[in-house]
């Protein structure tokens, strides 16, 4: 039973560090472990100060497109959950990262990471004192359900779907209620607001993971008088560190100091730098060009949201700017799914995982922005335990492939992403899994439509590349939105292997189920490796690396373990 | 005078009604759904049929082009519910990948256009009709031949190359330049000449090339003509006789050239915007195609057509102030 206090997720310190210029694809990457804590007072406020820190001066961010969402329950993407929940708005809980690898889930606007009662059915969570937004007003616990509440409306379907599911029990969580507009309830089913200080959740089933789920941005609040509907995606209204000053699409925002953040009441969170700028208009060429110059304004600046070092300037970037680069592994894991519909010859799955040559899959990937990948969880994800069910070598084993397929020749259909890295990687696959005896006919989609058309369950394809993320660091966020078969829909789907194994689909229910998160991280490496044992349903290929390269003048830097991005959290300018 | 305005005005409100037709309908003909796209992509069925509901895209076409007409005429509601949103007139439709009116966004990319292009316009026609009178001037000399091959080495590159060296070269290299960013000239007056100044004078290489030859051509017919001798038999100074008769005769074609250059590019400078990360007309045009994002795209191109058609009627106009044989009607 996980007790009152704090939930820790320690990282091993292998992984977040800055790039030497070797490549490092050894495949030891971060083991993530999962321990619980008690130490309460944790999630009290100050931050500890950045050695070195000081006050003021700009820090631009470039990225090469405007956020997604950057409304709190729309909110679902890594870079702009990245700048929202450092800079913006607070959630009931949040990270606390101090830029060594230690990772802990803390209390940001509750003062713990919730009090669980009725098998982890119901948590509770208390506000701490003098939280206030951008204007001056307290902020309440009417406000954090009112945002909860938002995100069940249909007109704002982009943000993560947990709180919401969890709280209807059911995938469908639209069927009873829809939100706080046109007539309906400020605080949605299953949730209690007994005064101004108080939120409690009372969940159909129990969920250890609520912790975490409570750092997500769906758990940030909305004063229900400056909502502004879908607009709110524009001017989302601050109870974080900094506000927006202005936010022109597509060109350029500016983040200013919110003098109403007190930081006694912030465990994570500085306010260092006097602005932030995000200029969403340079390509990764030009930023890059730029930061490796180190002039002007690159000073202070760094690459941020997708935004990684294009294979063109790598070397240039390790010849003359390495030690600013910062690199380290993320939670998304790259595999090639089998449409299991269709490809249904499970020796023909396994003879494929035989013959990858991931070690030449790398080189085309960019061998700086990744590691070989043998499972379904990221080395980054608690659950990770290392294994290779079917180890072919660095470059695959052509000849057990062969012996698993009989010598015979199949003709397969691979579906890829029409951008440059996937229409080289297609390539790669035809030509390395010919001796094989595979005859992949490879196929583009656009780019934009790529997920929807393999999220489709009839999808006339046999084989494509998929990449996922844990939404937090546990296992609970990959295997059964990825491999439940019970997810499955005629579209929309992330289970794009369309797995539906019923073993697997009970062994998902059964651990979702347990309280303790240690016997669900074993549980859940467990299915992980039975999954790809029994089913082989794909082939993991690469686990993901973010490289970030940034200004002489940024001092406080880290790579974010939960958002797999540059934390925001403690930068200054020197 | 009124003749004119009204001609070439029905003209060209049948023009932009032409783009608009187009421009809807073939949009319609790519296969793939907009909704399904700002949905995201874990987005169910049902979520996908509400975003279509929102964006009209439920409705017959002819009825959501009425609607998208009407809009621009007297405005417009978007959506329904709480959630629907009052677009005022000129309603330009409601982007649904930013959550705000398309108005917003051309009126925030226009003027990063503007002030490329006219900066831009203004030194490529300088520095090409200079270097073509020059050259008409000096014609057969070392002059004639720098001033041309100069201009040609500039018609044979392109913007994507220069503009990118020229950036390696004085940004990332020698750093005596900041980045090219768009400051706005009544923020900075300062910062917006400084900004600009690598995508002017890319332009102005680029595009001066075809003036020069232009121009220089032209001279060299006029200065043979009868008019000329006799202004210069009448004792008139050089000056006066190459300025005032030579190159005013000679300027029409190159003024009709301007104007078309000129609609073109402030309906958006594609290339130009985005080697220079420059989010203009052109820029947000490119980014919307890519997205499908239909509003966007039909707004970005009205407003190209609308500026080719501005400037043809300001040309023809140009034509009877320049050449007073031509006459308006």
């Amino acid at each position: 039973m996980l007790s009152v206090g704090i939930l820790a997720v320690a990282l091993a310190a292998a992984g977040c560090s800055k790039n030497t210029g070797e490549d490092t694809n050894s495949g030891e990457t971060t083991k993530a472990e999962t321990q619980t804590a008690t130490l309460a007072e944790n999630s009290d406020g100050p931050a500890p100060e950045v050695s070195g820190a000081k006050k003021g001066g700009t820090v631009t961010l470039y990225t090469s497109g405007d956020f997604e969402h950057l409304d709190p329950q729309q909110n679902y993407v890594v870079p702009s959950q990245t700048t929202g929940s450092n800079l913006l708005y607070r959630t009931l809980t949040q990270y606390r990262e101090n830029g060594d690898g230690k990772l802990e889930v803390v209390g940001d606007l509750a003062t713990n990471t919730g009090e669980e009662s009725n098998g982890g059915k119901t948590w509770k969570y208390t506000l701490k004192d003098g939280l206030k937004y951008e204007d001056g007003s307290a902020i309440t616990a009417q406000d954090v359900a009112y945002g909860i509440a938002r995100s069940f409306s249909p007109d704002l379907p982009n943000g993560p779907h947990y709180i919401q599911q969890w709280l209807a029990g059911s995938a469908d969580y639209n069927a009873k209620y829809k939100g706080p507009y046109n007539g309906g309830a400020k605080v949605p089913p299953n949730v209690q607001v007994p005064d101004a200080k108080t939120i409690i959740f009372n969940f159909p089933e129990a969920h250890a993971d609520t912790p975490f789920a409570m750092a997500l941005p769906t758990a940030s609040p909305v004063p229900p008088a400056r909502d502004t509907k879908i607009q709110y995606d524009n001017r989302p209204f601050s109870s974080g560190p900094y506000k927006i000053q202005t936010y022109n699409r597509t060109q350029k925002m500016v983040l200013v100091r919110n003098e109403n953040w007190d930081p006694k009441t912030d465990p994570i969170r500085h306010d260092y730098p006097d602005q932030y700028v995000v200029d969403f208009t340079r390509t990764a060429e030009q930023a890059s060009e730029l930061l490796i110059s180190d002039a002007g304004a690159a000073q202070t600046a760094l690459t941020f949201q997708d935004m990684t070092i294009p294979a063109s300037v790598y070397p240039k970037a390790v010849a003359q700017a390495k030690d600013r680069i910062l690199t380290g592994p993320t939670q998304y894991v790259w595999q090639i799914n089998f449409n299991t519909q269709r490809v249904t010859d499970l020796k023909l799955r396994q003879a494929l995982n035989y013959a990858i040559d991931r070690q030449g899959l790398l080189k085309v990937w960019g061998s700086y922005a990744g590691e070989p990948g043998s499972t379904l969880l990221s080395p980054t994800t608690s659950g990770y335990e290392k294994y290779n069910a079917y180890d072919g070598g660095p470059t695959g084993n052509i000849e057990k492939a062969k012996e698993l397929l009989g010598n015979k020749t199949v003709k397969l259909t691979y579906a890829y992403r029409n951008t440059e890295r996937n229409q080289a990687i297609a390539a790669f696959l035809r030509s390395s899994l010919k001796p094989a005896g595979v005859d992949l006919t490879i196929q583009p989609v656009d780019e934009d439509q790529y997920y929807t058309v393999i999220g489709k369950k009839n999808n006339q394809f046999d084989m494509y590349m998929y990449g996922w993320g844990s939404d937090w660091p546990g296992a609970g966020t990959v295997i059964p939105p990825l491999w439940d078969g019970k997810r499955i829909t005629p579209e929309g789907n992330n289970n794009t292997a369309y797995l539906n194994d019923p073993k697997t689909n009970e062994e998902i229910v059964r651990i979702l189920g347990l309280s303790d998160l240690t016997e669900a991280d074993k549980a859940w490496g467990a299915l992980d490796k039975d999954i790809m044992t029994r089913l082989a349903p794909t082939i993991p290929v690469i686990y993901d690396k973010q490289t970030t390269l940034y200004g002489s003048k940024i001092g406080g830097i880290y790579l974010s373990k939960p958002y797999g991005n540059s934390g925001l959290n403690n930068l200054y300018v020197k | 005078m009124a003749r004119f305005i009204l001609r070439r005005g029905s003209l060209a409100l049948l023009t932009l009604f032409g783009v608009s037709v187009l421009t809807f309908f073939m949009f319609f003909a790519v296969p793939t759904s907009p909704a399904e796209l700002q949905c995201g992509r874990d987005c169910r069925p049902a979520q996908v049929q509400n975003i279509e509901r929102q964006l009209g895209l439920d409705q017959p076409l002819w009825t959501q082009y009425g609607q998208y007409m009407k809009g621009i005429v007297v405005g417009r509601t978007i959506g329904q519910g709480d959630t629907a949103i009052k677009c005022e007139a000129p309603c330009l439709g409601w982007s649904f990948r930013s959550s705000e009116a398309v108005s917003s966004i051309v009126g925030r990319a226009l003027p990063v256009t503007i002030s490329i292009v006219l900066g831009g316009a203004a030194m490529w026609a300088l520095l090409g009709v200079s270097l073509g009178f020059i050259s008409a001037l000096r014609r057969g000399t070392w002059i004639d031949r720098s001033a041309i091959g100069f201009s040609l080495a500039g018609a044979s590159l392109q913007i994507y190359f220069v503009g990118l060296l020229l950036q390696v070269l004085f940004v990332y290299t020698l750093k005596w330049l900041p980045t090219p960013t768009y400051t706005s000239p009544f923020e900075s007056f300062g910062d917006w000449i400084v900004g600009m100044i690598l995508p002017w004078t890319t332009l102005a290489f680029l595009n001066s090339a075809i003036y020069a030859r232009l121009t220089r051509a032209q001279m060299l017919e006029t200065l043979s003509e009868d008019f000329v001798r006799t202004a210069r038999a009448k004792g008139l100074p050089s000056r006066q006789v190459y300025l005032r008769h030579a190159l005013r005769a000679g300027i029409t074609p190159i003024v009709t050239i301007f104007g078309l250059d000129l609609g073109v590019s402030l309906g958006g400078a594609v290339i130009t915007e985005n080697v220079f990360g420059m989010p203009g007309v052109g820029f947000t045009a490119a980014e919307a195609a890519r997205q499908l994002n239909l509003p966007v795209v039909m707004a970005t191109v009205l407003l190209a057509a609308f500026f080719i058609v501005l400037t043809n009627v300001i040309v023809d106009w140009l034509y009877a102030y320049i050449d007073p044989r031509v006459r308006l009607g």
